[in-house]
């Protein structure tokens, strides 16, 4: 985890950063926003606040796939695009971020010292190592299968399930030409682990280990984020959200599928 | 879950392993951990006979309202202590229940659980906006 220092204050404060200096700076910071699960109307409300402080006039357009910036200063206007290729929740970046908006806003942070800051979060190593992140998927899905009125050895068998998708997610399929696979396969190892059991434990529910396993990876949250944005008169974003969950659900759903038809082609052979 | 005592071990275990799984700063994770587990509680406290939706969206104001004052307190943006609690009230399970029911032909079921899911989901939602109002977010995040 990377701390934030404080620095030493000039007597007259950080110098006012140069057009393109500030314009690189609100590029950086809005896509590591975007990319560790900001929703867009704060980036772009995080913008303005940035460019109110620093003394520009800022218009930003954030959707989870870009951030089209604007900024204007004494008749010169500069525009930019950013590209964001993957995205997920890192509350521990977005802490880390939060710190330098209020440093800057405060003037305590100068725009270049801030730059520095952020070209080192492509570094920062995550809060919680490997095996405890394993941990909590063990964890996660037996108290979902509880919850959903589960058998204790059903709970039990949760936990592996847990393991597989923490570890399928985090670890293996995350980078960017693999992404669109993880949901699938997410899905068929799950399905695939649960009808595994129920043939060695016939008193199991398979539909509820399903469940349990895969409802840690449905965008139940990509929806709500959506529905928020729209409220929000974010239409394009919240749209483009809406339209990843039905993806995600999609992907996932077809998993399942994907493995009852096999099953189905397997027994129907007498195997 | 009949018992009182699972109920609230299974939203404190499920509120810290959803704060690990979204990297919540270290420093936070127990309030995180306190803030997460309450919406759950309540949710499952509520009586049977209350509107699916109308019970998100009361959990989902306990959530919203708790995380905005730890975010006053803590400086910390308020979605560090927001997203792992609601995260145990969204509707996963109807979501993948309804796609599923599509899937074997069953529209009727689909139709239901799929209602059910969109209830929810505008619940926890406007609990979070109006949670925003109740008590005003931070400046930054």
């Amino acid at each position: 985890m990377t701390s934030l220092n404080p620095i030493a204050l000039d007597a007259d404060g950080p110098k006012k950063p140069s057009l393109d200096e500030f314009v690189a700076f609100l590029r950086r910071i809005s896509s590591l926003l975007i990319q560790s699960g900001c929703s867009s109307n704060r980036v772009e409300l995080l913008a303005q606040l940035l460019g109110e402080s620093c003394g520009f006039e800022v218009e930003t357009v954030a959707v989870p796939t870009a951030v089209w910036i604007t900024v204007r200063h004494e008749g010169r206007t500069l525009q930019d695009l950013t590209r964001v290729r993957k995205w997920s929740i890192d509350l521990d970046r977005l802490a880390r971020l939060n710190e330098l908006v209020e440093s800057i806003h405060e003037r305590q942070l100068s725009i270049a010292d801030a730059n520095t800051r952020l070209k080192a979060e492509d570094h920062a190593a995550p809060p919680y190592g490997k095996g405890l992140t394993l941990l909590a998927g063990a964890i996660s899905s037996p108290v979902l299968i509880m919850s959903y009125g589960g058998s204790p050895i059903e709970i039990a068998l949760g936990a592996p399930i847990g393991v597989m998708i923490q570890y399928i997610n985090k670890y293996t399929f995350s980078s960017d030409t693999r992404r669109y696979l993880v949901d699938f396969i997410s899905a068929v190892v799950v399905a695939t682990y649960a009808y595994t059991c129920r043939a060695l434990i016939p008193d199991i529910d398979a539909p509820l280990l399903i469940i349990g396993g895969i409802v840690v990876v449905v965008p139940g949250l990509t929806l709500v984020n959506a529905v928020h944005e729209v409220a929000q008169k974010n239409l394009v974003s919240g749209a483009a959200k809406l339209l990843e969950a039905l993806v995600i659900t999609a992907s996932l759903g077809f998993g399942v599928a994907f493995v009852l038809a096999v099953l189905q082609i397997l027994v129907s052979r007498g195997y | 879950m009949e018992h009182t005592g699972t109920m609230i071990l299974a939203a404190i275990l499920g509120a810290a392993a959803f704060a690990i799984a979204f990297r919540t700063p270290r420093r936070y994770f127990g309030l995180t951990v306190l803030i997460g587990a309450c919406p759950f509680i309540l949710l499952k406290l509520m009586p049977h006979d209350w509107n699916v939706g109308f019970g998100s969206f009361l959990a989902a104001l306990s959530a919203g309202c708790l995380s905005h004052l730890a975010a006053r307190f803590t400086k910390a943006p308020a979605q560090c202590f927001l997203i792992p609690g609601v995260i145990l009230l969204v509707p996963g399970t109807y979501i993948y229940r309804a796609f599923n029911a599509a899937l074997g032909r069953r529209f009727d079921d689909a139709l239901t659980i799929g209602l059910s899911a969109i209830a929810i989901t505008v619940g926890v939602s406007f609990g979070v906006l109006l949670a925003n109002w109740v008590v005003p977010s931070r400046k930054t995040l």
